[in-house]
């Protein structure tokens, strides 16, 4: 009797983080709404991320698309140029996206999965294709939301994931001329 | 007779090797696959993909002045011949006499091939290309003045 408590709390203890299922999170972002030509679009995640994270998408299509998605410490407008810390999409070819100045990264095709990971402590930022490096980014250390800007009607892109030490998130998203989708 | 490469929209180079980014403010509709042209000569990948034959659709504004237009080719290995190499002899001018290209635009010409656009007024040029066995392929566009353009791509086996 007076050992069963404390069987029970070992248990218990053991077997918690054994028993709780892994979070699958993967969405789908098209523009349908807003005006065809327009950075007037965006989707964003109401959750912030403060340690190690990685965004990652996979490409739908390259032909004439353009859009972006990336974290950001704040949300200024719907516009690409507002996202810190991103990939930017434009008719096959990939761009980081820091604010609005974009840097090629080399051609890019459909399928491809492309991530930033942000890494903390230090803020490190590497943007990625198919897990491999294509080029750093400046470093930034705050709380980041998943971003998102989308230019033309049915750009979209596809399997987002946001992924932490804790696996994948759920995002709660606020969207603006996109539609968003649980895949 | 199957598509061997979908319709596309092409990015160009500039002639440092720039990669262009779509107009954000293009005069065209929805403004897909439009590119400011600034005055200097820019380079049109064409992803011709082993197709023998191919469709080439340049549209303008009617602010830009293209100084020449044309379609070039190359066998050589991408590693060895850059897509904007301008050596002597290894892009070749495609620019037989009997050229017919087809023509939109009080002030678009072309002789033999190579497509000439004077300021005021807009147009396009189609070229289609046939038995065409090279590897690679390019529209050169050499600008006088600068404006917009919208450069389409379509190949068949």
């Amino acid at each position: 009797v007076k050992i069963g408590p404390r069987i029970g709390a070992s248990i218990g203890a053991a077997i918690g983080p054994v028993s709780s299922a892994p979070v699958e999170a993967s969405y789908a972002l098209e523009k349908t709404g807003g005006t065809n030509g327009g950075w007037d679009a965006q989707a964003y995640s109401t959750e912030t991320f403060a340690a190690t994270v990685t965004l990652e998408f996979v490409v739908d299509n390259t032909v004439g698309d353009a859009y972006s998605v990336g974290l950001s410490a704040d949300n200024p407008d719907a516009n690409y140029t507002g996202i810190d810390r991103g990939l930017l999409q434009d008719n096959g070819t990939m761009y980081s996206n820091e604010n609005g100045a974009l840097v090629s990264l080399g051609a890019c095709a459909a399928d491809e999965v492309w991530s930033i990971v942000r890494t903390m402590p230090g803020g490190a930022i590497s943007y990625q294709k198919d897990s491999v490096e294509q080029a750093a980014g400046t470093a930034l250390e705050s709380a980041l939301l998943v971003d998102s800007s989308f230019r033309f009607t049915g750009d979209s892109v596809s399997g987002l994931r946001v992924t932490t030490a804790s696996g994948e998130n759920e995002i709660t998203w606020t969207a603006d001329g996109i539609t968003v989708t649980e895949e | 007779m199957t598509l061997a490469v979908n319709r596309c929209y092409i990015t160009p180079k500039h002639s440092d090797g720039t990669v262009q980014v779509q107009d954000s403010d293009a005069s065209f509709t929805t403004g897909r696959g439009v590119f400011t042209l600034g005055v200097a000569t820019y380079y049109f990948p064409l992803p011709v993909g082993g197709a023998s034959m191919f469709d080439i659709h340049l549209t303008h504004d009617a602010v830009i002045a293209i100084t020449s237009a044309t379609v070039e080719t190359c066998s050589h290995a991408p590693s060895d011949v850059s897509d904007v190499s301008s050596v002597a002899g290894e892009w070749m001018d495609q620019d037989p006499s009997t050229a017919f290209v087809a023509l939109v635009g009080a002030t678009t010409t072309h002789t033999a091939g190579v497509v000439a656009v004077t300021a005021g007024n807009a147009g396009g040029a189609n070229w289609q290309i046939s038995g065409c066995p090279a590897a690679r392929a390019r529209l050169k566009v050499v600008v006088g003045t600068g404006g917009e353009v919208r450069v389409s791509f379509c190949g068949k086996d």
